[in-house]
């Protein structure tokens, strides 16, 4: 464990550290970058309107920006302060999990969630018919479209939740005993951004045993879109380039499914390679033991490194 | 401002929210009496570029991109921001200990627009001047929500005496984020039902500037 355990330790914020400076500095923001999670979104939001603008002033060179200050969003918001994703990483090392299937499901259920945002956008503004000439001949009464594009949102909204109590779509994650005691939070401390959940846990993939099931959890996690897809996808309305802002959203999603798969992948190699080279021997249980033991320190410095000196030493 | 240009936003947002999506330049100046009293403040909030540009864009506001509003536009986007919803109290709040000290309406509203942000001032005097020499004045601009996070300059005035000052402290964010979490008790803010009033933490992420006269 000394040998590989300190190499996570450095390994795994390096990873992240790499991402995060490529986004930025291909950006020539790093020197922007501030102390926690919110000020790189808020940095972020203000690179956005930039690039937002230059596409309004027909300078469609600016999509590329567009597009990757969109994966920067997601990526700062998935990694933002008091996070499922390092909980994530902890049960990935603790347990034998299906990491393909984790993957694809953090995929999968990322990019819904973006979807939703760019269902409840369209089908507000869609249901009542307007088109954006229509409102813009309208202009002096373009409040009154605005509320009544609320009225429509309400509608779906309403929809959406009677579904959600009838299908009772987001399973109950079953605690993880194993972690218990070593200071994991057992209820893993799902994402408060947006008010939604960014991926799935791991016991929500190890539960997943049919697509009727993936599809539940997906849904689940798909229910809630990101508040910061839904101004981009009214702002490119608005702009008339709307096909930028649904493909920026979809790039949103990713980058926040980009943090779970980092952990995961991280956490889960670490975790064979421990295994292979204990496999066979009669300390195996043991070993298996304190591997989840270790698994919960592991996460909690981890998390401690990436939360508490966080971003402010990479950039 | 509350957030209300972004309606649709808003329904999916504004029942579960730890989390900013707004963000607010708040610069102070504090206005003080002969007797050492705080008697109002004067408050400027500028908006953040993303939002700055939904608003203009959601009022069709500057088709031709050049950041430049006409007096029509400049009237449309401030009758626009200046009309508060009824039961929004203002986000500015008064202490003195842990009292909150009652404030006037609203005056001296107005709303700017410069190099794509838009910015929102007005007054706030409080009904009674508080007395600031036996004891200071707290002042903080929150949302309690925290759908806007308000970050407050440093560089505070004070107006109308000599001896008075105003000392920034900065919110502990980590702590505030710590307290949330323990708010929810273990279940995650997207736990919370639609239904369910979200606690209302805003308070925890704001800066604290204390007025004090007389030292």
């Amino acid at each position: 464990m000394r040998r590989i355990g300190p190499s996570l330790l450095m390994g795994a914020p390096v990873i992240l550290a790499a991402a995060v400076a490529l986004w930025l500095w291909g950006f020539g923001g790093a020197s922007r970058v501030g102390h926690f999670a919110t000020e790189n979104q808020h940095w972020v939001q203000n690179a956005l309107a930039a690039a937002l603008r230059r596409l309004k002033s027909g300078d469609y060179a600016a999509l590329t920006a567009l597009w990757g200050l969109c994966f920067a969003y997601g990526f700062f918001h998935a990694a933002g302060p008091g996070h499922g994703k390092l909980v994530i990483g902890g049960y990935g090392l603790g347990r034998r999990v299906p990491l393909r299937r984790l993957a694809g499901l953090a995929v999968a259920s990322s990019l819904a969630q973006a979807l939703s945002a760019v269902i409840l956008v369209y089908a507000g503004l869609f249901a009542l018919g307007w088109t954006r000439e229509q409102m813009q001949g309208l202009a002096d009464t373009a409040m009154s479209h605005v509320s009544n594009a609320a009225v429509a949102g309400i509608g779906l909204w309403l929809l959406w939740r009677g579904l959600r109590s009838l299908g009772r779509l987001r399973p109950k994650p079953a605690p993880i005993a194993d972690l218990s005691g070593l200071g994991v939070p057992l209820d893993h401390v799902h994402d408060e951004h947006c008010g939604h959940v960014h991926g799935p846990t791991l016991e929500q993939a190890a539960q997943v045993k049919s697509l009727r099931d993936a599809l539940m959890v997906v849904g689940a996690i798909a229910i809630r879109p990101c508040t910061g897809a839904l101004f981009l996808l009214i702002l490119t309305w608005r702009l008339g380039i709307d096909w930028a802002g649904i493909i920026g959203a979809l790039i949103m999603g990713l980058g926040t499914a980009s943090i779970t798969l980092l952990v995961a992948v991280a956490s889960v190699s670490l975790r064979e390679s421990v295994l292979a080279q204990a496999a066979g021997g009669p300390a195996m249980a043991r070993m298996l033991a304190m591997v989840e033991a270790l698994a919960g320190a592991l996460v909690l410095a981890l998390a401690l490194q990436m939360l508490v000196r966080g971003f402010t030493g990479w950039t | 401002m509350f957030c209300r240009p972004i309606a649709l936003v808003l329904l999916s947002a504004s029942s579960v929210a730890a989390h900013p999506h707004v963000f607010v330049t708040a610069t102070l100046n504090i206005q003080l009496n002969d007797d050492g009293q705080i008697a109002g403040v004067h408050v400027s909030w500028a908006y953040d570029d993303l939002f700055s540009l939904l608003v203009t864009e959601e009022l069709e506001l500057d088709p031709d991109g050049d950041m430049v509003l006409t007096a029509d536009e400049n009237a449309a986007l401030t009758a626009y921001i200046i009309d508060w919803p009824a039961d929004y109290v203002g986000d500015v709040y008064l202490w003195a200990g842990e009292t909150a000290l009652p404030l006037a309406p609203v005056t001296d509203h107005a709303v700017s627009f410069q190099d794509g942000i838009v910015t929102e001032t007005f007054y706030r005097a409080l009904i009674t001047p508080q007395d600031t020499i036996t004891a200071p004045v707290d002042v903080q601009v929150y949302d309690p929500y925290y759908y806007v996070a308000y970050e407050t300059q440093p560089d505070i005035t004070l107006t109308g005496r000599q001896d008075c000052t105003a000392t920034l402290t900065r919110a502990d964010i980590a702590s505030a984020d710590a307290m949330v979490q323990t708010l929810l008790n273990g279940r995650s803010a997207s736990d919370v039902g639609v239904d369910e009033e979200f606690p209302q933490v805003g308070r925890a992420f704001a800066d604290t500037v204390r007025v004090a006269c007389g030292g």
